[in-house]
């Protein structure tokens, strides 16, 4: 599994620019991952105020990371469009993941990435994609690995999965950040800011299940992968995605790459990084065809 | 039919409220279940694209309570055939249980009034398997049942005696109001009211014991995962 | 401005009757299986089915649409495109799809078929329906339920095919075929497997007169006596966040667009879809026999409010994105 490559996915959260920086400056020094997701997906009024970018971009790639810029996930015209169009004309100096079909429109004919956030879950789909020139592409976290196994035996591109983090599960135009908080949409109050993993939503008997971020719903529970890797690598797919959370993502990136290096067994990288996320819930259902909540295993 | 000189409507429109009649509490039972077969039997025959949508209920049962009314009916889905019979007390649990009151019922399987509309409303109340519920709901709703006139062309070749039927028809006719009033009284509210606070209390409780001891199992898996952490 | 064509939902040959009786301009529908949205238990047709329903809308001059529009499996794609093929062999008068594999492959093998393109495919932007016109041909979008009229007014400007958007029924909060709430409770989602939080994964706890809805383990709502109920859809459940219990998503609600018919008009919007395949032929009938109303009043320049609230959930309507409000 060495040859495996991790990828750091794009931030979701809505954090303050100082500790985006201090963030990406330390996966630069001391995070093991190749490739580094940059840009903002959720949310077009989060950017205001954020000129974190060239100063990272140029630490990273000093670092010898490989930046690709993602784009949005839902995307209107105007705002949300600016920056996709800006983001698809920067296409020539670095590698751009669509993550609606506006971008992958806009990047069709060029060298460019596709992200988990359009629809692939067949063979014909990925070969769309592929032959309008996506050399790299994220896939869902709702796919099975029947499907994932199916796609990787017939991709020409690099295939990628998410195997650290919480999964985002859906866009919507509402904001439920500000909804929660009695705002609305325009004048929210950049309230996302306060939950830097997402605000926790528990069912009316206490359960949690749900984390809200802006106009994002993600799962409660933590994607972990890690017992699937050696399959994973066997199908064929090389690239494991890791999503940025408030915790010790450098730490968190070591033990996922340990584990690929086999420096550490299974059960080693699963305990270190239980004990790393201690109040935490894990989840690897939607690989085993279950619900995406659901924990098989370990 | 209803032969009855006296009262020529009943001839020519079929009363729901007749049908709540007959299935009122001082009728035998046995009559009763040989409409309900014979009922079946008529829509199985004269729709039968609605029994390959109820294939993959065989085997499924049904219980269907009018809430105004003191007998209950158990729809079993056979393969490639309907049971329909008054429910006693010596049958097992149903998979799916519907309750509302009768006219309500009639006119959902009838396709006159939006079953969802109903459960929205409260007016009907659904438990067990909703999807054997949806798969029945859907199958009868393909299909243009008018329930009333099935239900009236029952009555021709039952082999009892007409006549029968007719008195206890009459019957009914005359004491429908007031058994419909006695019948409801007879659920005796305040009664029920109590069951409900008891229950709901049950339930509480109930819940708070689960939630407890999720929340016990969680804390001894980190608990675990620490100590075997320390180990390491 | 032509007048609004009226599109309206059949789940069962009946509610086809009922719809094209009640005066609908096209019908949609499914086939039996989890090639389309609405794959419930004993729901749509088999392809006799439709073809007895294309007859029968054709003698009434009602247009036909089939929707094949959950994504294709991985390795088992042979029902998608069986599905494509029968449809073009009854020709039906569209076919409305969102997978990207899957509009290729009617493209290719099936060069006459007219292609609309599902809501499913949340096509939010003039660039990304353009893309759609310019490699597929389709010549009508369902418009993603996140726009408001001013920026459906907007696409309308910027783009030559037809526009049909949602009037009445039940409304996604979240972008659809970009949602994954159900299949991370359930393992069984829209895209994938044509269902939302699917009636195989509910159960109904009537605790006294209190209802309460639980999916797949989750409790979603808790109804106290006689408050008006809906789906237990996962978006429009009781959910705790910040120590506040409410509808943090939605509220049980259903779409109703009478009100503002006008103002769709004027944005340039060309056809109206009624939601609720999976609703009896009784609500298709007052539903399309109300639109019917509507529309035509509307042609004429008078505005006609028509709440059906009582066939709603939680017995109240919204306009839902069209107003930024709702946001």
């Amino acid at each position: 599994m060495n040859k495996s490559k991790l990828s750091l996915g794009p931030l979701l959260f809505n954090w303050s620019n100082d500790k985006i920086r201090d963030f990406y400056f330390s996966v630069a020094d001391e995070a093991p991952v190749d490739h580094v997701y940059l840009g903002e997906v959720v949310c077009a009024k989060r950017i205001a105020g954020k000129d974190y970018l060239p100063e990272v971009i140029t630490r990273l790639e000093k670092a010898g990371k490989k930046i690709i810029l993602s784009g949005m996930i839902l995307v209107l015209d105007g705002r949300d469009m600016k920056t996709v169009q800006d983001m698809a004309s920067m296409a020539g100096d670095y590698l751009v993941e669509a993550n609606d079909m506006s971008a992958a429109s806009l990047l069709r004919g060029q060298d460019h990435a596709i992200g988990p956030f359009i629809n692939i879950y067949n063979e014909a789909s990925l070969k769309y994609y592929e032959d309008g020139g996506a050399s790299r592409i994220s896939l869902a976290p709702e796919l099975p690995a029947s499907s994932l196994r199916a796609l990787a035996k017939v991709a020409t591109s690099e295939l990628e999965v998410q195997i650290f983090g919480r999964m985002p599960l859906a866009i919507s135009a509402r904001c439920y950040h500000a909804r929660a908080h009695k705002l609305h949409k325009d004048g929210c109050q950049y309230v996302c800011e306060r939950d830097p993993d997402g605000l926790t939503v528990d069912t009316m008997d206490g359960q949690p299940f749900l984390a809200i971020n802006g106009l994002q719903t993600l799962s409660y529970s933590y994607a972990n992968l890690m017992a699937e890797l050696p399959e994973l690598s066997k199908m064929g797919i090389n690239h494991f995605r890791l999503s940025p959370h408030d915790v010790d993502m450098v730490k968190v990136s070591r033990i996922y790459r340990d584990r690929l290096d086999g420096k550490i067994n299974l059960e080693e990288a699963n305990d270190i990084l239980q004990a790393e996320m201690f109040a935490l819930e894990f989840s690897n259902g939607y690989y085993h065809n279950m619900a995406g909540l659901k924990q098989v295993g370990t | 039919m209803f032969p009855n000189p006296e009262k020529p409507p009943a001839n020519e429109k079929f009363s729901p409220l007749l049908l709540a009649g007959i299935i009122t509490r001082s009728l035998p039972v046995a009559p009763l279940n040989r409409l309900l077969r014979h009922m079946a039997r008529k829509i199985q025959n004269n729709h039968p694209a609605i029994m390959a949508r109820l294939r993959p209920l065989t085997g499924r049962q049904f219980l269907i309570c009018p809430t105004d009314l003191p007998h209950d009916i158990r729809l079993i889905i056979g393969e490639g055939h309907v049971d329909c019979m008054i429910e006693d007390e010596f049958m097992g649990p149903a998979d799916v249980v519907i309750r509302g009151p009768f006219m309500s019922l009639m006119d959902m399987m009838d396709g006159r009034v939006d079953g969802d509309a109903l459960f929205f409303s409260r007016r009907l109340s659904v438990e067990g398997d909703m999807e054997a519920l949806l798969t029945l709901r859907n199958a009868l709703d393909s299909e243009d049942i008018d329930l009333r006139a099935e239900i009236l062309s029952s009555f021709g070749p039952l082999r009892r005696p007409a006549t029968a039927l007719l008195k206890i028809g009459q019957h009914l006719f005359q004491s429908l109001s007031r058994d419909m009033s006695s019948l409801s009284q007879a659920m005796t509210k305040p009664l029920a009211d109590r069951c409900d606070g008891l229950e709901q209390e049950n339930q509480g409780l109930r819940d708070s014991v689960v939630r407890l001891d999720r929340m016990l199992t969680k804390t001894q898996n980190r608990l675990q995962s620490l100590t075997r952490k320390k180990t390491i | 401005m032509t007048k609004l064509e009226l599109v309206c939902p059949a789940g069962t040959p009946a509610a086809l009757r009922v719809a094209v009786d009640a005066g609908a301009d096209a019908v949609y529908m499914g086939f039996r299986d989890e090639t389309n949205a609405r794959n419930f238990p004993g729901l749509n047709f088999s392809v006799d089915e439709l073809a007895e329903a294309l007859d029968y809308a054709h003698a009434a001059g009602a247009k036909v649409l089939l929707a094949v529009n959950t994504y294709a499996t991985a390795g088992h794609s042979e029902p998608w495109t069986r599905a494509v093929d029968n449809a073009a062999r009854l020709k039906v008068d569209a076919i409305i799809m969102a997978d990207i594999g899957l509009l290729e492959y009617a493209r290719s093998s099936h060069p006459g078929l007219r292609l609309h393109l599902s809501v499913q495919a949340s096509a939010s932007n003039t660039v990304a329906i353009n893309h759609y016109v310019k490699e597929f041909g389709i010549r009508r979008v369902v418009l993603p339920r996140v726009l408001t009229v001013p920026e459906i007014r907007a696409i309308n400007s910027r783009i030559d095919i037809k526009t049909e958007v949602f009037a009445f029924g039940g409304m996604c909060p979240m972008a659809e075929g970009r949602c994954s709430l159900s299949s991370y409770i359930t393992g069984k989602s829209p895209n994938m497997n044509g269902v939302c939080s699917p009636a195989s994964h509910v159960t109904y706890i009537q605790q006294g007169q209190n209802l309460k809805t639980n999916l797949a383990g989750f409790t979603i709502n808790k109804f106290g006596p006689n408050e008006q109920a809906g789906y237990p859809t996962l978006c429009k459940g009781r959910f705790t966040a910040n120590d506040e219990t409410g509808y943090l998503f939605e509220e049980p609600t259903s779409l109703n667009v009478t009100g503002i018919l006008l103002e769709l008009m004027e944005a340039g919007v060309s056809a109206l879809k009624i939601e609720g395949r999976q609703r009896s032929k009784a609500y298709v009938r007052e539903v399309v026999q109300n639109f019917r109303v509507a529309i035509d009043a509307a042609a004429r320049g008078e505005r006609m409010v028509i709440e059906m609230d009582n066939l709603s959930e939680g017995g109240q309507h919204t306009t839902g994105a069209y107003s930024r409000k709702w946001m």
